[in-house]
């Protein structure tokens, strides 16, 4: 199959995705199990080659690395849930990922959110500078729960900080719009430029 | 039915053609509208601009199909400044193993071919990697044992002659460029492998994220960052070819001028229908 024949495939399946703006249809049914069909047997196919395979054979065989059998086998008893009566061993690898993962973000995630944190403390000599920092300790207060906030202080820090979420939400809400705009543009492009070459 | 009801009922198909219509007309007929480059993609090409020859780029390209319109120009636009710098690509992705090796292939080999750059000497896609948290860590010390040894194609690294001397992230990587549509992102690069191993993170991502990517480009641990498509058509002013990115650009200024457009009308029809309410 030459590659143009392949970006006329791929254009019409993108159209054939689209269809579904005017309503489900067939098209649309067939365009979305063919893909997670390619997609599956792709992602199957290359993690085994790239993957597994070096590490069988380069790591375990060739360099005798056999000790990474053993943490295969710890790893393959996650399938132990489908066996009646085995199921608790799948928990063992659970038990393994999670409390490595735990323990790793825990020692690691402070050091990150402590520079955002300095960065919070800033000089208010600028309208930006006291706009950040009223946002931020504005924000904070709305997500204090334990304080009552009918009145006083708390009341008109919760009311601002609310204010302020909302101009974050209005911010992400347009920048994902126009994410979404890019998408419909490439797409777009790929059907007019790199299949029918109808534009430059 | 009233004038507010008309409005706040426009059939969504309606809606569909004409933002279609909106980014379609300009692709056909463009108008050539000009594209400012904001401070944070200056300081991505600045920053890149900085590294002497020979420098090694990581490159973690986590983009699927779904985002790639808006990724893949910035990894384009990244390898020709790199290239005309004389410096070294070394390409994987943690996110899309179906699709993300090929785009990296599709971005960067054009690119090279065209300016006289050789795979496997001046850059290399070393493919999709399992356990992106595990493998960024390993490749702290040993990049070849994160990578399990090959290149997206399966073949051996100790083939390509580049990678004799690239073998590990501390010392032999001077900036890593992420490009993200969410995990593995900055959250991880950051958290694992920039901070703890003191190398500067830098790189672009869908604009979902520009939001909640703020905080790290104002505390310096991101530096500078290209947001969507917009930031990829920034990057190819200042590396001076203009590519996909730009050309997308008019398409999406009259788009969001739609989308304006009738967010400005569904307010109008809301406001009638509750004075129209109060009326009655």
């Amino acid at each position: 199959m030459s590659a143009q024949t392949g970006l006329y495939i791929g254009a019409l399946l993108t159209i054939m995705a689209w269809s579904f703006l005017y309503k489900e249809n067939p098209f649309f049914r067939f365009t979305e199990h063919l893909y997670i069909g390619l997609v599956t047997a792709y992602g199957v196919g290359y993690t085994y080659h790239n993957n597994l395979v070096p590490i069988v054979t380069k790591d375990i065989v060739q360099k005798g690395g056999y000790s990474l059998i053993i943490p295969a086998v710890v790893g393959l008893l996650i399938y132990a849930r489908y066996v009646r009566g085995w199921v608790w061993l799948s928990r063992i690898p659970m038990a393994f990922w999670i409390g490595y993962g735990a323990g790793y973000s825990l020692a690691f995630t402070p050091a990150v959110f402590m520079k955002q944190i300095f960065d919070s403390f800033i000089r208010l000599n600028t309208i930006n500078n006291i706009i950040y920092f009223l946002v931020v300790v504005t924000a904070v207060m709305f997500f204090i729960f334990t304080v009552k906030k009918e009145s006083g202080p708390m009341k008109w820090g919760h009311y601002a900080g609310r204010y302020g979420l909302m101009i974050a939400f209005g911010s992400a809400f347009g920048s994902i719009t126009m994410a979404y705009l890019s998408l419909i543009i490439g797409r777009l492009g790929y059907i007019l430029r790199d299949a029918l070459h109808l534009i430059k | 039915m009233p004038l507010y009801e008309r409005l706040l009922k426009i059939d969504q198909r309606i809606v569909y053609i004409l933002v279609i219509l909106a980014m379609l007309i300009p692709m056909i007929k463009p108008m050539g509208l000009p594209i400012g480059v904001s401070e944070n993609t200056r300081k991505v090409y600045n920053l890149i601009e900085s590294l002497p020859a020979g420098s090694v780029i990581l490159v973690s390209h986590d983009t699927g199909p779904g985002n790639a319109p808006e990724l893949n120009p910035m990894l384009t636009a990244l390898a020709r400044q790199a290239f005309r710098k004389n410096l070294k690509i070394v390409a994987m992705c943690f996110f899309d193993n179906a699709n993300g090796p090929q785009f990296i292939q599709d971005s960067i080999e054009p690119v090279a071919t065209e300016m006289g750059k050789e795979y496997g000497k001046d850059w290399i896609n070393l493919g999709f990697k399992l356990q992106a948290v595990q493998t960024m860590k390993m490749m702290i010390t040993d990049l070849w044992g994160g990578a399990m040894n090959v290149d997206w194609s399966g073949k051996p690294l100790s083939e390509f002659p580049m990678m004799a001397n690239i073998k590990s992230i501390k010392n032999d990587v001077a900036v890593i460029f992420e490009t993200t549509v969410g995990t593995p992102g900055y959250g991880e690069w950051m958290t694992y492998v920039s901070e703890p191993a003191g190398k500067p993170l830098t790189g672009g991502a869908s604009l979902t994220m520009y939001s909640g990517v703020q905080q790290y480009i104002r505390s310096g641990q991101l530096k500078g960052f290209l947001g969507g498509m917009r930031g990829a058509a920034e990057y190819e002013q200042l590396v001076k070819k203009p590519g996909k990115g730009s050309a997308g650009m008019d398409s999406q200024s009259i788009g969001h001028l739609i989308v304006i457009g009738l967010i400005i009308i569904g307010n109008i029809g809301y406001f009638m229908q509750k004075k129209a309410a109060l009326q009655k």
